[in-house]
């Protein structure tokens, strides 16, 4: 099963929708503040010191100018979260806030921005951006004229995969004093769906793998235009003069031509091999959940190793839904790899169904490289394919018994109906 | 934005302004020559860019040893509170300055230069105080408006250490800011100074003064706010602010032998009554021959005399009504001859120093006559 979709692209936030609440907080030092200036008051009173007169004088003439200067420049600010579609577990997201000063008069100084409220309300628990952030987003506007529109950042590392919600920010300023913060807070929410974080496996692992799974499929480059040698065989008729080897024709003293490989790209499903979750407590089922999120991560890593291959990469992870027979991988986020980066980002490991998954795979002209969670007993099989297991300690290799079945036109045809 | 990079500094020299004005109302050359060398020392020591803090263990006991020596000043002077507190409050700075330097601890900074600002109000009232000040707040007022910027900067960089270093070069929390923002923090600081001072102003015309005297008066510390006036006893050497007390003591008017009103004539009129003729320990008291003063009554309307008439010597009467007084000497001009009191009472004369005290308590008027020497 998949969690619900995130939101594409990036979503402007309609102000007259959003809740928009503006508090005043006395905290410690406005409450010290305070403090000071009634016993200034009482000093200055009780001793008719002048200096202290002029001192309380200018404590109270501080608060209301901090007060009337930050609080009405803070009424005429607006703030746009432009929170990006997309991210990686472990790798920074830049969440960008466009702020616009409508005042004419007054610049607005020191404003943070931060995402407020645990966005785990009643059914969203799993969604609250606390539990897939370490720290809250913050970001700071130094100042923003009159009239003038500023976009500050903040940036932070998501720590989980999966869609990420925002749903209310905070601007606030302690300006000028210290003494009071103003806050205006905003309503809106927005969702970023996080990837898992690619896992590279060991490059000898990852090759063994690859070989493996292509050579039980009898991968090898066949006869094609591509630039790639394959190999030399006898002149026939209708050969281009131009393909004539013509060293190793007067080696052997007979015609022989140059063939050249096929440029038609490997075909490999990756497939991940979830445990099930549902049935499993306490600390049996961290460790679950732990070795299910490490062979999501193993499997984004071994598509990006393949789109190095230039492959063509399907996706399937039964119990779940999702399956994507291999096309080419487009852009790192975008196209076929940022489907499949999505697909995995979206595994929800509550709702995967153990009784669902497939437990022979196969069909297809194909190389087959299946993940596992954990787990050296493979729930999943397919003919040839390259196993990978991804448990606490390292990446293993699960050696494949199943002997390449021969090809047939018919069983290739029934595959792909 | 510049001064934004530069707020260290600001902060070191408000820092410095602050001790230097305390200083100047303390008017003590010894904390001046320790406290500002160590101070001007911070900066490459331990506060500028290439300094080092102290080891933690050393601040602590810096820290402790400041701590004992407050305390071993309020015991010693414990009429002066407010000056020793304030040292205390110097010592705390340099320590700090030598200590590291977080936003948490520039704030600590600033916040105890405001109470030395006020401790030195307290202190003393002196012309050279109040120039300092006049240096010492807008200074002040720009770093701390400074501070909020730079703290709140230094917030969000703090979210950008959990990213990797390539990232973390990436992003730029400093970036959100427009146009001019030098010139336009300027013009705010100066607005913000201006209407403060506005406030200060209209506070400082419309705050009730003698009509609030006696609500705060029980809460008064009493080396808080001294007010002058008349005491049995004076003890000299304490060091403190000495206000001057507005409230009317008693109601006088002079005149001659004809019978007119002379006050006018005389100007500023000073006034003699008590004699504390003893001194020992720090403090001037009555002496015991004082205080053994031969006690008489006087009858109203019936004048009594106190010391002999010089021939020659115009003499002067003074009429005196005392608003709610406890009993205490009498007051003339100069040295009485004769005096006499609206009722009957019990007095005491001396008539060595030809001083005059009277038992009674409560408005009173009486009549004195004086003459020159």
């Amino acid at each position: 099963m998949i969690a619900a979709d995130p939101p594409q692209g990036r979503r402007r936030i309609d102000l007259r929708m959003g809740k928009v609440s503006r508090k005043y907080h006395l905290g410690v030092t406005g409450i010290l503040y305070v403090g000071v200036t009634v016993f200034l008051s009482f000093g200055a009173v009780n001793s008719q010191n002048n200096l202290l007169f002029i001192a309380f004088g200018l404590a109270l003439g501080g608060l209301l100018v901090s007060g009337v200067v930050s609080g009405s420049t803070l009424m005429n600010i607006e703030v746009e979260r432009q929170a990006p579609a997309r991210g990686v577990v472990g790798e920074a997201m830049v969440i960008r806030y466009r702020v616009k000063n409508r005042g004419r008069v007054f610049p607005a100084f020191g404003l943070t921005i931060r995402e407020v409220g645990t966005g785990e309300g009643k059914g969203r628990r799993r969604h609250g951006w606390r539990s897939w952030l370490s720290s809250e987003p913050r970001a700071f506007v130094i100042m923003a004229g009159p009239k003038e529109i500023v976009h500050a950042e903040a940036a932070v590392a998501p720590r989980r995969r999966g869609p990420l919600r925002f749903e209310t920010y905070q601007v606030s300023t302690r300006f000028t004093f210290g003494v009071v913060t103003k806050s205006v807070t905003w309503k809106s929410t927005a969702t970023v769906l996080v990837h898992p974080e690619p896992l590279a496996a060991p490059e000898h692992v990852m090759k063994s793998a690859i070989a493996l799974s292509m050579d039980a499929w009898g991968d090898r480059p066949r006869v094609g235009r591509s630039d790639e040698y394959l190999g030399l065989r006898e002149y026939e008729p209708g050969d281009s003069i131009r393909q004539v080897a013509w060293r190793a024709t007067a080696r052997r003293g007979e015609l022989v031509v140059r063939e050249q490989a096929s440029p038609s790209p490997r075909r490999v499903w990756v497939a991940v091999d979830l445990a099930p979750i549902r049935s499993a407590e306490g600390e049996a089922r961290e460790r679950l959940e732990a070795a299910n999120e490490r062979a999501l991560s193993l499997a984004a890593g071994v598509i990006d190793r393949l789109a190095r291959e230039d492959a063509e990469v399907g996706l399937m992870i039964p119990g779940s839904g999702v399956r994507r027979p291999p096309a080419a991988l487009g852009g790192p986020t975008s196209g076929r790899r940022g489907q499949l980066m999505d697909d995995l980002a979206r595994v929800d490991l509550e709702l995967v169904d153990e009784s669902n998954g497939a437990s022979a795979l196969g069909g297809g002209r194909a190389a087959w490289i299946i993940v596992h969670a954990g787990s050296s007993k493979s729930r999943l099989t397919a003919p040839g394919a390259a196993h990978l297991r991804a448990d606490e300690r390292e990446f293993d290799e699960i050696p494949a018994p199943v002997e390449p079945p021969p090809r047939s036109r018919q069983e290739e045809q029934g595959a792909a109906a | 934005m510049k001064e934004l990079d530069r707020y260290r500094l600001w902060l070191f020299l408000t820092v410095g302004m602050g001790i230097a004005t305390f200083c100047v109302a303390n008017a003590s050359p010894g904390l001046t020559l320790i406290s500002l060398p160590l101070w001007l020392l911070a900066w490459p020591a331990s506060y500028g860019k290439n300094g080092k803090p102290l080891p933690r263990p050393l601040i602590l006991a810096l820290v402790l040893a400041a701590t004992a020596n407050l305390i071993a000043g309020v015991l010693r002077t414990p009429d002066d509170i407010v000056a020793v507190v304030a040292e205390y409050l110097v010592w705390l700075h340099l320590v700090k300055l030598y200590d590291r330097s977080e936003p948490r601890d520039q704030g600590q900074l600033l916040t105890m230069s405001l109470f030395l600002a006020l401790g030195a109000c307290l202190t003393s009232n002196s012309f050279a105080l109040a120039l300092m000040l006049l240096v010492y707040v807008p200074m002040f007022v720009w770093t701390l408006m400074l501070h909020q910027l730079h703290s709140g900067r230094r917030q969000a960089e703090a979210g950008l250490e959990e990213l990797r270093p390539a990232d973390r070069r990436r992003i730029r929390p400093d970036a959100a800011i427009g146009l001019r923002p030098q010139s336009r923090f300027a013009a705010l600081v100066a607005g913000v100074l201006v209407f403060s001072f506005i406030g200060a102003a209209i506070v400082f015309v419309i705050t009730p003064r003698q009509s609030m005297t006696t609500f705060v008066a029980d809460w008064s510390s009493p080396s808080v706010g001294r007010v002058s006036g008349f005491n049995d006893e004076v003890r000299l050497g304490a060091a403190g602010l000495l206000s001057e007390s507005n409230t009317p003591v008693f109601d006088l008017r002079v005149t001659n032998e004809e019978g007119e009103d002379i006050g006018q004539q005389l100007g500023q009129l000073r006034l003699r009554g008590a004699v504390l003729d003893q001194y020992s320990d720090g403090q001037w008291r009555k002496s015991a021959e004082g205080a053994r003063l031969g006690t008489r009554t006087a009858a109203p309307g019936q004048a009594s005399i106190v010391s002999g008439e010089v021939e020659g010597y115009p003499r002067i009467t003074q009429m005196v009504t005392f608003r709610g007084r406890s009993g205490g000497p009498l007051f003339a001009l100069y040295r009485p001859l004769e005096f006499e009191t609206d009722r009957a009472r019990e007095f005491r004369t001396n008539f060595r120093d030809a001083s005059i005290e009277i038992e009674d308590s409560g408005r009173s008027t009486y009549r004195i006559v004086s003459q020159p020497d």
